[in-house]
């Protein structure tokens, strides 16, 4: 992701994830660009309960959302799951 | 002046259900307030925005909540009305006294040809009608019971994988829900309250009393009468 993509993708984080990027540094979008996330491919699910929200790919590339005051924000993404116990939590490259 | 007698006359009349209407209203309201205050405390935490109590209102925690408190007071008066046809409690007044068990006649029921003038008509034209009106109550507290303890599975679910989603955890489907102990947690612990203050009632209303409550023997009646028309 070019660091120009980060900075618009970094507006879409939830602020505990925009934070956690932020205390990476040197700035968001530079944070955001050095974890190399993919694109979402063809999305596969979509499960939406109350104020959060999970897209998955067909790559089993997940995100998590959460609806803020501005909308849906991103939670997590680069998210993958990493064990079939349902107690565990998914692995993500970014998340507040 | 007619009309103030009247209107006197209906409030008197009605005044146990009127006034468990009102309490009913001032706990949910209660309720409302305080889980309201829950949940943004926890979306606070988890770095969510808080909600209004609208959302709040139409929200699924909320309805889990209220379900599952419901569905559990149904299943009790259902099932205390529905086994206290056969089982009794001597000297209890909640119950009917030992050799009554069982559906008794027609005519100790007043149904059929031994129904009354004032009878209910249903009680009276025989048939499937008088065999439904003559389970009538329970039908109906029973599926009071099963649609609330379904909205509570459903609104369960959803809560459940609103937090979840939260907590960056996989959301289970509804037949793994209703597996899961979230859910008969929620379950049981209304149940064994429900359970431990009907038994409860039906033993304490053998020694203890209050007097001038139809739910108490008279004062003087003595510990082994199960009615008070012993």
């Amino acid at each position: 992701m070019a660091t120009s993509d980060a900075a618009s993708a970094c507006r879409m984080l939830a602020p505990d994830a925009r934070r956690s990027l932020e205390e990476q540094g040197p700035s968001c979008a530079d944070a955001l660009a050095a974890e190399k996330l993919e694109p979402l491919q063809s999305v596969t699910s979509v499960v939406v309960a109350g104020q959060s929200a999970q897209v998955r790919d067909a790559t089993g590339d997940t995100v998590f959302l959460a609806l803020v005051d501005q909308g849906w924000r991103v939670t997590a993404a680069g998210c993958h799951q990493v064990s079939d116990d349902l107690r565990v939590p998914y692995d993500c490259d970014v998340e507040g | 002046m007619s009309d103030g007698t009247e209107e006197r006359s209906f409030w008197r009349e009605n005044a146990l259900s009127i006034v468990f209407g009102l309490l009913l209203l001032g706990a949910l309201t209660g309720q409302a307030m305080s889980g309201l205050a829950l949940y943004n405390q926890e979306a606070t935490t988890a770095g969510l925005p808080e909600i209004s109590m609208l959302r709040y209102l139409t929200s699924s925690s909320f309805a889990v909540d209220v379900a599952e408190n419901w569905q559990s007071e149904f299943l009790q008066f259902a099932l205390y009305i529905w086994l206290t046809v056969w089982l009794v409690q001597r000297g209890s007044s909640e119950s009917k006294k030992p050799g009554e068990e069982g559906r008794q006649s027609d005519e100790e029921q007043k149904v059929g040809p031994y129904a009354d003038p004032g009878s209910p008509r249903w009680a009276r034209v025989g048939g499937w009608r008088t065999w439904l009106y003559s389970h009538s109550l329970v039908t109906v507290m029973a599926s009071i019971f099963l649609l609330s303890w379904t909205a509570q599975a459903v609104a369960g679910h959803v809560a459940d994988t609103e937090e979840r989603l939260r907590d960056r955890l996989e959301p289970l489907s509804l037949g793994q829900y209703v597996l899961a102990p979230d859910f008969w947690s929620r379950t049981l612990q209304n149940w064994q309250s429900e359970f431990l203050a009907i038994g409860t009632m039906a033993v304490f209303a053998i020694y203890l009393r209050e007097r001038g409550s139809p739910e108490s023997k008279e004062v003087g009646t003595p510990h082994a009468a199960t009615t008070s028309a012993d």
